[in-house]
C-alpha cells in the first residue's frame, strides 16, 4: 500500500510539472525549410536567409507562399538568434531540407558551418546541401514555380538529377567524405539563371574549401567512376552530327596494383548503354556502325577521364575515394605516405561501352 | 487490519445464510402465505390432503389434469400411494426443509397429508417462461449457424450437447448467489478438458461471496485472476458452435441460467480477435482477415496518441507532402492538438453511448446525425480539423471491427492513457504506455494459464491458430495451453493422406 501511494505521488508530480513546460503544436512554429550562407557585409561576417512556408487558412494549396529573413550574423548559431528576433513564432529547425552556401564564401571554407551540421541532433541526414554560384540570398528569394515552396522545388531539383548525371549527395556523404580517411566531399552547384534555377557541376572539396569544380558536360564521366548506376545520359559529336546515348546499367570496379611501395589503381567501368538518337549521321544503324559509336564513346571516356584524374592529382584531392579504397585493402595503411604518393600514382582508366540496342526501323 | 478483515470475513462464510432458510415446514408455509401467489388448499374428495404451490411458477395444466385428477378420482392414504398414482415423473418424498423450499420456490406442487405434516409430496410442474432461440446479435456471422444462447440454461446445454452427443460432456451444477441462487453450469469434456481447469473454475464458482448474479459477466468480473484488469479474462460468446469448439479444444465453459451469454476459459488475449467467421472461410482469407482485424485494433489505440504526440513535438515526422494539410486545417483551431483529440472522442463515445441506450431505430438515426451533422459542424465552425475528424472516425470504425463485444469496451478506454503520455512526454510517452500495457498484459492469467499465451510465453504450436489461421490439416494438436489429457485431435498421417484416387 505505501508503495502505491509513492507511485501516486510520483506521478501526478510529473503531471503537474510537465503542465509548466510550453509544447507549441506545428502550426505555431515557423518551420524552416532552405537556408543560405553569404559573405556579411563585414570581414568574418555571415549573412544568413531563411525561407518560412506560410501555409493559408483555406485548404488550396494553390499559392504557396513564403516569408524570407535575411540577417547578418557571427556566425551559424548566431544566425538562428538573429532570426529569432524577427519572428513572430518560434523557430523550428527540424524540417531543414536544403542548406546553401555561396561560392564566395565555400572558397573561403565551410569548415565551421559543417561542424555545426554534424553536431545538431535536430537535423535530418537526408538534407541537400549545394554551392551557390553567385548570392543564395537571390536565389532562395526567387519565386521558381506557382504552387511550390522553394526549398521543395530545390529539393526536387537535386533528387531528380541525383538520378540521373549527378553523384548521389546528401548531408550524410557529405559528412563520410569528410570525415573519412583518403576522401574528399564534392556538392553539386546551383547557378540561377533569369527565371529558372539549374544544377550547373560540381564542386569538389579539400578539408571545407571549394578547390575546384567540374563543369556539367563531363559529370557523367565522373559519376560512371565513382558509382554504379543505371540511368543519365550522354551526348558525343560523331561523324557529321551527335548521338546521345543512354545508359542502362554501368558497374565501376576499382582494383590496386603494384607493390606496397608503389602502389596504383585500377578503375575499370563495364557501360550498357543504347543509342536512340543520331542527329546529322548519313548512315544506316548497323552492328559495324554501333561498334564505331562503341569506340568513339571509349575515347571519349578515357580523354575525360584522364584530363579529370590529372586534375584531382594536381589539385591534391580524392573525390573517388581511391585512398578510402585503399585503406580497406591494405594493413597499416599509411595516410601521410599515400598523400605523398598520389600526385605521380599510376591510375589506370579502362572502360568497356557496350551499346545493346540502336531502336527498331524498318 | 488486513488480517483481521480477513478472519472476519472467513467467520461470515461459514454461517448460513439466513434470510431465505426458515427453520421450520409450517413458518416456511407462513412466509410464503404473505404472497398474492402462493395457493393452499385442502382437498376433501377421495384423497384428503394439502395441496401449496406458487401460482406463479407453477403449470397449471399438469396441475388441473395429473394431480387434481388423479387425487379426486383415487382413494389414496399415505405420500406412497400418492407417489404411485399420481402420472408425473419424477415426483419425490422428502422431509428435507431446504429441498422442499428450493423445490416449491421453482414452482413445485408440495402435498401434504394430515398423517404425516413433516414430509411432503413434490410434483414437479416448473412452467418456465423463455425466449425461443434467435439469431445472434452481438456476433453476427453471414455464414455458418445462426443459433444464440438464451435466457435459460437448460435451453443453452441443449444447444450444446446436440452438437456435441459424448458420454464425456459432463456439466456439473453450482448454485451462485446468496439470494439469487442462480444455477451455474461447468460444462466440459471428460478425458480432453485438464481437470486442474474444471477445478480452478469449480472451486472458485464455489466461493463467489455474493448476494446476487444476474449475468454471466458478474462471473467474468469475479472470478478472474485480476479483477482490476481492464481486460476480460473469460471470453464470452452468445453463439453456442464457438462453445462446442472450444469444448472440444480442452477448455471449459460456464453457463449461468438467465444469461444468454456462455463463458470459455482459459483464454487469451489472440482469441478475442479470432471470430467464428474465421473458421468457415478458406484459411488464407481467414487469415488475411485476422491481421487487419488485429491492425484494425492497433490503429484504433494508437492513431490519435500518435497524432497529438507528432503534432506537439515531432512534427519532423510530417511528411513534406502532408504538411500543407495539416497545417492549414490546424491552423483556425483555437486548441492544442490534446484539447481536440479529447473533445472529438468524447464526442464519439457519447454518440456510442447515445446509440446503444436508444432502440435500434432511433439509434440509427443518432448516428447519422451525429457522425455527418455534428462531424461537419464542428469542422465548419473551425473547433476541429477535418484531418483529425478523419482519423477518430476512422478509429472509431475500427474499434468495432473485434468480434468479442467486452474486448472493444477495453479498447475503446485504453486510448485515454496512451492520448495522455503522448501529450506529456510525446512518443516517448506512448511508448511508455505501450511497455506498461504489456507488461501488465504479459502478467494477466487467465484462470492460472497465461493470457498472452502464444507470445509469451512463446509457444510455436499455438501460433498456428493466432495471428493466423492454417488449414485445418494443419492443427493436428490442440493448443498446448489448455494443457489437455489427450493433445492429438486427430491421426496425422490419415489427415494428410492424399485421396486423389477412388477406390
Amino acid at each position: 500500500m505505501k508503495i502505491k501511494w509513492n507511485v501516486l505521488v510520483l506521478f501526478s508530480t510529473f503531471l503537474l510539472l510537465t503542465g509548466c513546460m510550453p509544447s507549441k503544436s506545428v502550426e505555431e512554429s515557423a518551420i524552416v525549410q532552405i537556408s543560405g550562407y553569404d559573405r556579411g557585409g563585414e570581414k568574418g561576417r555571415i549573412k544568413g536567409t531563411v525561407s518560412i512556408p506560410q501555409y493559408g487558412k483555406s485548404e488550396k494549396k494553390t499559392a504557396a507562399s513564403e516569408l524570407y529573413l535575411t540577417v547578418d550574423a557571427n556566425s551559424i548559431k548566431d544566425v538562428e538568434k538573429e532570426i529569432q528576433k524577427q519572428s513572430s513564432k518560434p523557430i523550428s529547425i527540424g524540417k531543414l531540407a536544403v542548406t546553401l552556401y555561396s561560392m564566395e564564401l565555400a572558397k573561403e571554407g565551410i569548415s565551421d558551418v559543417i561542424d555545426v551540421l554534424s553536431r545538431d541532433a535536430r537535423l535530418s541526414r537526408n538534407m541537400y546541401l549545394a554551392v551557390v554560384d553567385g548570392q543564395t540570398q537571390d536565389l532562395i528569394e526567387n519565386g521558381y514555380t506557382q504552387d511550390e515552396t522553394t526549398s521543395k522545388h530545390l529539393q526536387g531539383l537535386i533528387e531528380n538529377n541525383v538520378h540521373h548525371n549527378f553523384p548521389s549527395t546528401s548531408l550524410h556523404e557529405f559528412l563520410y567524405a569528410y570525415f573519412a580517411i583518403g576522401m574528399d566531399p564534392y556538392l553539386p552547384i546551383l547557378s540561377k539563371k533569369e527565371t529558372f534555377v539549374e544544377v550547373s557541376g560540381i564542386a569538389f572539396f579539400d578539408k571545407g574549401k571549394v578547390v575546384t569544380t567540374l563543369s556539367d558536360a563531363k559529370v557523367f564521366t565522373f559519376k560512371m567512376m565513382k558509382e554504379n548506376f543505371s540511368r543519365g545520359m550522354q551526348d558525343l559529336p560523331f561523324q557529321d552530327g551527335t548521338i546521345m546515348l543512354d545508359n542502362i546499367g554501368s558497374t565501376v570496379d576499382y582494383k590496386l596494383t603494384g607493390t606496397p611501395e608503389n602502389p596504383g589503381v585500377d578503375i575499370h567501368v563495364k557501360l550498357e548503354s543504347e543509342v536512340n538518337e543520331m542527329v546529322g549521321v548519313e548512315e544506316k544503324p548497323s552492328p559495324k556502325l554501333a561498334k564505331e559509336m562503341e569506340d568513339a564513346f571509349v575515347e571519349y571516356f578515357k580523354t575525360n577521364a584522364g584530363e579529370m584524374i590529372e586534375l584531382f592529382k594536381k589539385e591534391g584531392i580524392d573525390p573517388l575515394g581511391l585512398g578510402h579504397f585503399a585503406k580497406t585493402r591494405t594493413r597499416h595503411f599509411d595516410e601521410k605516405r599515400w598523400e605523398d604518393l598520389y600526385p605521380d600514382m599510376d591510375i589506370q582508366f579502362t572502360v568497356d561501352v557496350e551499346i545493346t540496342e540502336y531502336g527498331i526501323f524498318s | 487490519m488486513w488480517k483481521w478483515m480477513r478472519k472476519n470475513k472467513k467467520k461470515q462464510g461459514g454461517q448460513k445464510p439466513s434470510y431465505n432458510q426458515s427453520d421450520t415446514l409450517p413458518e416456511f408455509i407462513e412466509v410464503l402465505g404473505h404472497s398474492e401467489d402462493f395457493i393452499q388448499f385442502e382437498l376433501d374428495g377421495m384423497t384428503r390432503c394439502t395441496v401449496s404451490y406458487l401460482k406463479t411458477m407453477s403449470d397449471s395444466k399438469i396441475l388441473n389434469r395429473s394431480v387434481l385428477t388423479t387425487l379426486n378420482s383415487h382413494a389414496l392414504h399415505g405420500l406412497k400411494e400418492i407417489k404411485e398414482t399420481i402420472p408425473v415423473e419424477n415426483v419425490l418424498i422428502t422431509d428435507d426443509l431446504k429441498v422442499i423450499q428450493t423445490k416449491v420456490m421453482f414452482g413445485y406442487i408440495m402435498i401434504q397429508v394430515k398423517s404425516s405434516m413433516e414430509q411432503v409430496l413434490l410434483v414437479p410442474a416448473v412452467s418456465l417462461e423463455s425466449r425461443d432461440v434467435s439469431i445472434p446479435e452481438v456476433e453476427f456471422s453471414v455464414v455458418g449457424p445462426k443459433e444464440a444462447f438464451v435466457e435459460t440454461i437448460n435451453t443453452n446445454i441443449n444447444l450444446i450437447r446436440k452438437r456435441l452427443p459424448l458420454p464425456q460432456l459432463t456439466v456439473k451444477e453450482l448454485q451462485v448467489g446468496k439470494m439469487t441462487s442462480t444455477r451455474t453450469a461447468v460444462v466440459y469434456v471428460d478425458g480432453i478438458a485438464d481437470q486442474d481447469n474444471v477445478d480452478t473454475v469449480t472451486q472458485r464458482l464455489q466461493d463467489i461471496e455474493y448476494d446476487q448474479l444476474i449475468d454471466s459477466s458478474f462471473i467474468t468480473q469475479m472470478i478472474a485472476d485480476n479483477a482490476h484488469s481492464p481486460f476480460p479474462q473469460l471470453l464470452d460468446t452468445e453463439r453456442p458452435d464457438r462453445v462446442v469448439s472450444s469444448l472440444v479444444e480442452g477448455k471449459v465453459a460456464i453457463l449461468v441460467d438467465g444469461s444468454p451469454h456462455a463463458l470459455t476459459c482459459p483464454t487469451t488475449v489472440v482469441e478475442f480477435f479470432g471470430a467464428s467467421d474465421d473458421y468457415f472461410l478458406p484459411w488464407h482469407l481467414a487469415s488475411v482477415f485476422r491481421l487487419i482485424r488485429l491492425f484494425a485494433v492497433i490503429f484504433s489505440v494508437l492513431s490519435t496518441p500518435l497524432y497529438v504526440a507528432v503534432l506537439t513535438y515531432h512534427f519532423e515526422m510530417i511528411p513534406p507532402e502532408l504538411m500543407a494539410t495539416i497545417v492549414s486545417s490546424r491552423s483556425d483551431i483555437p486548441f492544442p492538438p490534446i484539447l481536440e483529440v479529447i473533445i472529438l472522442e468524447l464526442t464519439i463515445e457519447l454518440l456510442r453511448e447515445a446509440g446503444a441506450r436508444l432502440p435500434t431505430k432511433i439509434g440509427q438515426t443518432i448516428g447519422i446525425v451525429g457522425g455527418i451533422v455534428i462531424g461537419t459542424a464542428a469542422v465548419d465552425a473551425g473547433l476541429t480539423s477535418n484531418v483529425l475528424l478523419i482519423i477518430v472516425a476512422l478509429s472509431a470504425l475500427a474499434s468495432f471491427t473485434t468480434p468479442v463485444y467486452q474486448i472493444g469496451n477495453t479498447i475503446r478506454l485504453i486510448r485515454f492513457p496512451f492520448l495522455i503520455g503522448a501529450q506529456l512526454w510525446g512518443l516517448v510517452g506512448v511508448s511508455m504506455c505501450m511497455v506498461f500495457f504489456i507488461g501488465h498484459l504479459i502478467k494477466l492469467q487467465s484462470i492460472g494459464r497465461p493470457f498472452f499465451e502464444p507470445l509469451y510465453p512463446l509457444r510455436f504450436k499455438d501460433l498456428k491458430d493466432a495471428f493466423i489461421r492454417l488449414p485445418f490439416t494443419k492443427q493436428v494438436d490442440r493448443p498446448v495451453l489448455m494443457r489437455s489429457e489427450d493433445p492429438k485431435r486427430m491421426n496425422e498421417d490419415r489427415a494428410k493422406a492424399k485421396r486423389d484416387i477412388d477406390e
